[in-house]
């Protein structure tokens, strides 16, 4: 007969030995003490899990072995019996496990959105723009401050986001600050919040009106990215404390499609009571002069979209997981390859 | 250059297609004539596709810069390549089990040719499917869709084997039928541990990209469904006696279920799962 996947058969042959398995565990637990002294984020790192998933493959295939040397050593039905109703147990504890934790996550868990602009400072008890909380939550309030440091992006071809992190700083109200990188997938936990990278995101065009002899008025205008790469977005707003309407083209992309070449620019328009007072480009540094008074374009930056969670316990749930796989392990262990004999009910 | 790796990577396909489907000729002669020499000649030609097949895949997935998981035509030739791979491993090993084949084969040539004139474009990765939780989701999915596929096919020489003994597939190349139910039970029982995986691990990933483990997506929900019909088939098996012809009709509604969720709920539902299977 043809032998086909010899490489592979002599690599599932070589995980299945016993050795390889405690190895592998020894591997795994090594890396986890790794993990647990701090530093950087062992757990979700691709190596650890391709260990933890190797680890399994080797268990589940010495269990079978081991648990029929253990029926041969010792009354085969009465140990067969007792591994499967260990392994019904477990599995239906894991499961209840992922029920019960679930259940209390969403009871009591609570969830805020808000878009940092950068430079922008969070306070520890922050309004959300969008707030979400289960029936027994209280309002998210993280309790420390938070600052967009800057955002960071990649682009594929079709204008699809590759990579989208947010770098902030954290400020904890009993010790010193704390850079973080939160990244779409790879989300930032600080004193069980956990601080996620969302797809929302855009620019922020900042502009000051001074009026003649009065106080510089800021106001920041925030615009979602554009669908197209290069492309303007668009803005219609009034400027409050003013009678000032402004239609704002902002051209992101300047080294594509602005006519400023190297940096971002503005096309703005003011009016008043109907009437234009100003139309015209404004990059960052550029003023236009407005019925005496002046208006700025201050910075053009960007906003990134981060939520921050709290009340969900990661541990319990993968600890529940983790019942399941071992109680499925043993049950199917534990089951009869042939005959009826192991199937209570059969007739 | 880059048309001649296309050139190359479409001619695999199809060679690919042209050998299951002789490898579908194969069995279906096999079958129907009791030709042990035709299932043995289906076997090599099967095999033989894999070969072309995986090539092809390797191909573009080097093209794309990511594995076989974004969009109709690359889910779909992976779970074929692994659907079929999945099943020459044991019927290499088990010469009885060979004439599954007859189910495994034509579904096969015809999704894939599907496939390659529906939308063979390249997709490019989200930033949140890059992880490997996500690899695991959708590797596991394809083993269940597999094991599920072997499930089936013993459950329907079930059915045949006990409506009709005259004109029944051929008794001499099949294990006896109470083996065909046991071994529908036991590729169900793989199928439900790999389900499983694919939640678990689907709902870690969405916990690491969107911050909750589960949100009641359409996909999530028929996802759920399904596994809760796979449960009470095993529990109904193992403590209430469930075997033979009615055994099998509720597997074959386990398999229903699971095409609901994989192939029809995208379709036609919003869900965050069209990204990858309708790009």
């Amino acid at each position: 007969m043809i032998k086909p996947f010899l490489p592979v058969r002599r690599l599932i042959a070589r995980l299945t030995r016993p050795r390889t398995a405690i190895i592998l565990l020894a591997a795994t637990l090594a890396a986890a003490m790794a993990g647990l002294g701090g530093g950087a984020d062992v757990f979700s790192s691709p190596p650890f899990l391709a260990l933890c998933l190797a680890s399994l493959l080797s268990l589940a295939s010495n269990l079978p072995a081991t648990a029929k040397g253990l029926a041969r050593a010792a009354g085969r039905k009465k140990i067969r019996a007792a591994a499967r109703r260990c392994g019904a147990l477990l599995l239906h504890a894991g499961l209840l496990g992922v029920i019960t934790t679930g259940a209390a996550g969403y009871l009591t868990h609570s969830r805020g959105f808000v878009q940092l602009m950068t430079g922008e400072r969070l306070g520890g008890s922050p309004e959300w723009l969008e707030e979400e909380r289960g029936p027994l939550a209280a309002s998210l309030r993280p309790g420390f401050t938070t600052r967009l440091e800057r955002v960071e992006m990649e682009f594929w071809p079709d204008n699809s986001v590759r990579r989208l992190a947010s770098h902030i700083i954290i400020k904890p109200s009993d010790g010193p600050e704390r850079s973080i990188t939160t990244s779409l997938g790879q989300p930032a936990v600080f004193k069980d919040v956990t601080i996620m990278q969302t797809s929302h995101f855009g620019y922020v065009a900042t502009f000051v009106f001074k009026p003649a002899g009065g106080p510089g008025i800021p106001v920041h205008y925030l615009f979602d990215r554009a669908a197209v790469p290069g492309a303007a977005v668009h803005r219609q707003d009034s400027f409050p404390l003013t009678p000032y309407r402004l239609d704002i083209r902002l051209r992101p992309n300047a080294a594509a499609a602005s006519p400023a070449l190297e940096r971002p620019v503005t096309e703005v328009t003011v009016t008043a009571n109907r009437q234009r007072l100003f139309s015209g480009q404004l990059a960052p540094g550029d003023h236009a002069d407005i019925d005496g008074g002046r208006l700025y374009c201050y910075s053009i930056d960007y906003w990134s979209g981060v939520s921050m969670i709290k009340g969900y316990h990661s541990g319990w749930l993968y600890a529940s997981f983790a019942l399941i796989a071992l109680g499925a392990v043993l049950l199917s262990a534990a089951t009869a390859p042939h005959g009826p004999g192991n199937n209570r009910g059969h007739t | 250059m880059n048309t001649s790796i296309l050139f190359i990577e479409f001619t695999a396909y199809w060679l690919a297609v042209a050998l299951y489907t002789a490898a579908a000729i194969a069995f279906a002669w096999g079958v129907q004539f009791r030709a042990d020499g035709r299932l043995t000649a289906a076997m090599s030609l099967l095999s033989a596709g894999l070969a072309p097949h995986g090539a092809a895949i390797m191909i573009h997935w080097q093209r794309s810069g990511h594995g076989p998981y974004l969009g109709s035509f690359e889910s779909v030739s992976a779970s074929i390549w692994t659907a079929l791979a999945f099943f020459a491993l044991i019927a290499w090993r088990r010469d009885s089990l060979r004439p599954l084949g007859l189910f495994v084969s034509p579904l096969s040539f015809l999704l894939l040719a599907a496939g390659i004139m529906l939308d063979p474009a390249i997709h490019y990765l989200p930033a949140t499917f890059q992880t490997i939780w996500f690899v695991i989701h959708i590797l596991f999915n394809k083993l269940a869709l597999a094991a599920i596929l072997m499930a089936l096919g013993c459950a329907v020489f079930v059915l045949r084997a006990n409506t009709d003994s005259a004109s029944r597939f051929p008794a001499s190349r099949l294990p006896p039928t109470e083996e065909l139910d046991r071994l529908s039970q036991r590729f169900c029982g793989l199928c439900f541990v790999f389900w499983s995986i694919t939640i678990i691990a689907g709902s870690i990933w969405a916990n690491k990209s969107w911050g909750r483990y589960w949100a009641w997506d359409p996909i999530e929900l028929w996802s759920f469904i399904t596994w809760l019909l796979f449960g009470l088939y095993m529990h109904l098996r193992r403590f209430h006696g469930l075997r033979g012809r009615k055994a099998a009709w509720l597997l074959i509604a386990c398999f229903a279920l699971v095409v609901v969720t994989l192939f029809i709920s995208p379709f036609v539902s919003q869900t965050i799962h069209r990204e990858y299977l309708l790009m």
